[in-house]
This record gives structure tokens, C-alpha cells and sequence, in this order.
């Protein structure tokens, strides 16, 4: 499996860690992060700046972090502090025909509230339409929250957004 | 003699380190960078660095370079930046350096820290002097520290974490990043970095290289091929991109000339890359006033280079303040065990391997 991402350079539904999606009920009750790192690589913002201590990776930075979705709230700052910009914060709870995915943005000018835009999967590709629902600034930090509604069945793929230029 | 005790050759993260060291422990020293703006390669590292909070996680290597400067005391250390030391001769025991690009001085000094970081390496195509073809570290001078467009649509060659990190910072300016390719069948940086690029819209392909440029005036098309398992292009798989921008993104080689000029062995270590100038623990060569640290020393990351910045200034100040030496001692072991934690995981192995082979090799002497 690891060889094929080595050529490949993204992840597949597939290649991603079981544990790391949550379960039954807290699937749709509230926020959560989807943390997206899989090679053992020293890093550990992300347990660093949680502030309910959800995230665990350890005395060995190099290991994968674990994740306990019964403290996470899916408050977005792990996404704002992943140096890999690999973690993104899924919300179910709000639609049972929709999702607001947030994912991290680095780029200017910093998109609407309203926009359209086309849900982008791991591979690049288009895979659904979607418009944008919030856009929180992190003036200090400069990686920006931006979250999008889209299809609820595509929450698992859509990782990227597409901004539709307005005709 | 000069008046200072010590000269650093590089205003980068191991050379501003040693002078923070330096610094404090009061030893007179002179800090030379050939750059109009101290920080080296930091001032373009606009991304967010990996590791662990005391190695600057999470902080964008852009705003690294004051950080360390703060630690600076000027009463000891005087930096003079667009000087370039253009060489050393040990027979005169003299240093040239060209301060502001102008003044030649010709100057002593008890003891050298090379922190003179590295160069892009070239690969040979048809078409490779072209305008338009470029080192990745030329591009991200280009755009991070002077806010000029390479181009407009980019073929980057190169798929370790230069290549995806420039592919990214390229994206950011608006710039197409049309495609990445790389000669080896892996990706050779963090899959996060590819991850990243490749659902923003750059297609990674491995097993290929560039065969030509072309264009008139500057790059206007590129041609590239997939590889064989013997790296030998396959006929028919040639694919015209049509791209005003080749970056590559193929490598490093430290810059340790003056190291040579000052007569500092050097040796073969795969793992390190190739030809690496001889060093021991505490970042000495085989010349004893002679010191080095960072890119220059081996390929690696600007957190390590800061680590062996620091050693190599406790190192030297063990010299000249022999009192002092468990002291500086404690110090440097807490520096190596920071090291050791640096290069845990499988991208560091590589490089501690490298380093027991030389270590070895310079003790066996």
C-alpha cells in the first residue's frame, strides 16, 4: 500500500487509518477532525495545540497521531496548526442531506460566503458542486478556515475547493 | 590578527546559531553573509516547519531569522551583510573578504565556522540554458523575497520536498504548475507535501524526466518522457508540455570550497549524499581552527542546521575558555540529544547512518 502512495504522492479512501473517522452516533452528532497523515514524519503540533488533549502522538514525535473523537468538538484549530495542511473538520450534524467540510486555506484573496465552488477530491478531481458556508481569517497564524456545504456523500472525498468564477 | 576571535562565513540558520552562542559566552566574532538580508535560505521559507515545538513547529521560516538575531548580542559580534569571503589561505593564514561587494580586507582569525549552506545541482537536457530554466531556490528568491513572477506556467522537475514545496509556493503566487515530475519511481519528500499539491490541481508523475526545452527568447515548450527501470527514456511515451517556466528541483550539493582552500579533508559517504568535508562530533575538520555546520556540512533541514550552529560555537568556545570546558560539554551533549531526536523516523535514519560512517571513519584516524 505505502509503495503506491509513494508513486501516486495522495491518498486513496482506502489508505486511510479505520480509526480515523468516527463511528455510530458521533459520525452525525457533532464536528470533528479528520487528520489525514500517515508517514512518520517528527510533528506534533497537533497534539500540541489541541486544546481538549483529543490528540495523542507521544514521547516519539515521529509516530502517528491518535485521535479520541469523545473530547474532540471539532473546533478547527489542529487544522489551522498542521504544518502538512492535513487535517480537515467534517460536520454532520447540521443536515442528513448535507456536510460542511472546512479545510485549510493559504491563499488570497480569501474566498465568499455564497460563492459557488466544486468539491475536489485527494486526487484533484471534480466530484461535486458545493458552495461556500464560512470563512474564518486567522490573521496571526495565515492559514484560514474555509468551509464549504456539500452533498453529505461526498464528505469523505471532498478535500479541496474550486471556486466558480462568477460569467 | 584581526580583532576578532572567531569569523563565520553564512548568515543562515547555523551560522546566525553560532553567533547567538558565540554571543553569550563573549567571544569577539565576525559574521560575513554575501545576502542584502540575513537568514539564508529562511527568508524564503514562507511554509510552516515540521518537528517538535522547541524546533519551531508550526513557525513559517520566514519569521525564524529575527527570532535568532534577537539572541544576538551586537556587543560581540559585528555582521556585515553583501560581504562575501571569497577565500581562505592557510599559508598566509589570511581570509578574504569583499565587504559590501567593494572593500577587499585581508584579515586573521583564530578560528573559521563555514556555514556557507549549499547550491542547486543542474541536470543536463537539451534547451537547459534557456531563459526561463531555473533552480527552485532561484524561483523562491524570485517570489518570496522579491515579489517577481518567474512565469506563468511551470514544469517543476524534482519531486523531494523542494519540488513540492515550490510547486505549492508557486500555486499561492497564481502561477500554473502545469505538471511535477520526477526521474526516480517514488515521490521523495513528505507525502503531505504531495498530498497538498495534487488535489489543488498539479499532477505528479514519477518515472520521467525533461528531454528539451525549446523556445526562441526564453522557454516556450518542454518536452518530457517516462523512464525505465534502468532510467533509460522509453521511446514513445514523449509528452510536449506547453510551459514558459522549467524549475529544477534535483538536488543539492553543499558548498564547502572554501573548506577545500583551507585544507580540510573530505570523504565519500553515500548517505550524506556523496563527497561531504570530514568533521567531528563537534563540527571540527581535519584543520583544527576550521569548523562547519549545517548545509555545508550535509543536506539537511534548517532546524538541524541551527543544532549544529550552536555545537560548533560551544565547541569553539571550549577552546578558548578551557575552564569552562565541562560546562560547554553539558551544553553540547543536550545539542547532540536535540539532534538525535531531529532525526528520528525514516527520513533521519538515513542521515544518522551517514553520520556514524563519517564519525567512524574520522575517529578510526
Amino acid at each position: 500500500m505505502k509503495d503506491e502512495i509513494r508513486k501516486r504522492g495522495y491518498l486513496l479512501e482506502e489508505d486511510l487509518r479505520p480509526e480515523m473517522i468516527p463511528q455510530g452516533e458521533r459520525l452525525t452528532s457533532a464536528p470533528f477532525a479528520l487528520i489525514e497523515c500517515v508517514e512518520n514524519i517528527p510533528c506534533n503540533p497537533c497534539e500540541t495545540s489541541c486544546p481538549k488533549n483529543a490528540i495523542t502522538i507521544g514521547e516519539n514525535i515521529t509516530d502517528l497521531p491518535r485521535i479520541d473523537f469523545s473530547l474532540c468538538t471539532g473546533c478547527g484549530i489542529c487544522l489551522v496548526k498542521c504544518p502538512g495542511l492535513a487535517i480537515f473538520i467534517a460536520d454532520l450534524s447540521q443536515s442528513s442531506d448535507f456536510a460542511l467540510i472546512s479545510i485549510p486555506w493559504e491563499f488570497l484573496p480569501l474566498p465568499q460566503v455564497g460563492s459557488k465552488i466544486k468539491g475536489i477530491d485527494r486526487a484533484g478531481k471534480v466530484v461535486c458542486d458545493g458552495e461556500i458556508a464560512k470563512v474564518r481569517k486567522m490573521p496571526k497564524d495565515k492559514t484560514h478556515i474555509v468551509t464549504a456545504r456539500v452533498p453529505r456523500k461526498y464528505f469523505n472525498q471532498v478535500r479541496h475547493f474550486q471556486i466558480v468564477e462568477e460569467e | 590578527m584581526s580583532d576578532y576571535q572567531v569569523l563565520i562565513v553564512g548568515g543562515g540558520p547555523a551560522g546566525l546559531s553560532a553567533a547567538a552562542v558565540l554571543s553569550k559566552y563573549r567571544v569577539k566574532s565576525l559574521l560575513v553573509d554575501e545576502g542584502v538580508k540575513l537568514g539564508g535560505q529562511l527568508i524564503k521559507q514562507t511554509h510552516k516547519f515540521f518537528g517538535s515545538q522547541e524546533h519551531w513547529a508550526g513557525v513559517r521560516g520566514i519569521t525564524i531569522p529575527e527570532k535568532i538575531v534577537e539572541q544576538i548580542d551586537r556587543n560581540y559580534i559585528d555582521i556585515w551583510t553583501n560581504s562575501t569571503a571569497i577565500g581562505i589561505y592557510p599559508r598566509e593564514d589570511r581570509v578574504y573578504i569583499r565587504k559590501n561587494q567593494k572593500e577587499l580586507i585581508g584579515m586573521s582569525f583564530p578560528y573559521i565556522l563555514i556555514a556557507t549552506g549549499a547550491s542547486e545541482n543542474m541536470i543536463l537536457f537539451e534547451g537547459n540554458d534557456l531563459p526561463g530554466v531555473f533552480g527552485a531556490g532561484a524561483v523562491q528568491t524570485l517570489m518570496n523575497q522579491f515579489g517577481v513572477f518567474p512565469g506563468k506556467r511551470v514544469l517543476m522537475v524534482g519531486a523531494g520536498n523542494i519540488g513540492l514545496i515550490v510547486s505549492y509556493q508557486l500555486l499561492q503566487a497564481g502561477v500554473k504548475v502545469v505538471k511535477l515530475i520526477e526521474a526516480s519511481p517514488n515521490i521523495g519528500g513528505y507525502l503531505v507535501h504531495a498530498s497538498k499539491i495534487v488535489r489543488m490541481g498539479v499532477p505528479i508523475q514519477t518515472s520521467s524526466t525533461i528531454l528539451k526545452a525549446e523556445g526562441k527568447d526564453r522557454v516556450e515548450k518542454a518536452t518530457i518522457c517516462k523512464l525505465d527501470e534502468n532510467w533509460n527514456p522509453i521511446p514513445g511515451t514523449e509528452e510536449e508540455l506547453k510551459v514558459d517556466t522549467v524549475c529544477l528541483a534535483v538536488g543539492l550539493s553543499a558548498s564547502y570550497r572554501l573548506a577545500l582552500q583551507a585544507g580540510c579533508e573530505t570523504t565519500f559517504v553515500k548517505e550524506l549524499g556523496g563527497e561531504v568535508v570530514k568533521r567531528d562530533r563537534k563540527q571540527k575538520t581535519s584543520v583544527d581552527k576550521v569548523y562547519i555546520a549545517g548545509d555545508a556540512a550535509c543536506i539537511e533541514e534548517a532546524s538541524s542546521a541551527m543544532v549544529e550552529g550552536r555545537i560548533a560555537g560551544l565547541a569553539i568556545a571550549q577552546n578558548i575558555f578551557p575552564e569552562k570546558a565541562q560546562e560547554l560539554e553539558e551544553a553540547i551533549e543536550k545539542e547532540e540529544a536535540a539532534l538525535n531526536k531531529l532525526r528520528e523516523g525514516p527520513f533521519g535514519n538515513r542521515i544518522k547512518q551517514g553520520i556514524e560512517k563519517l564519525l567512524g571513519e574520522v575517529n578510526g584516524r
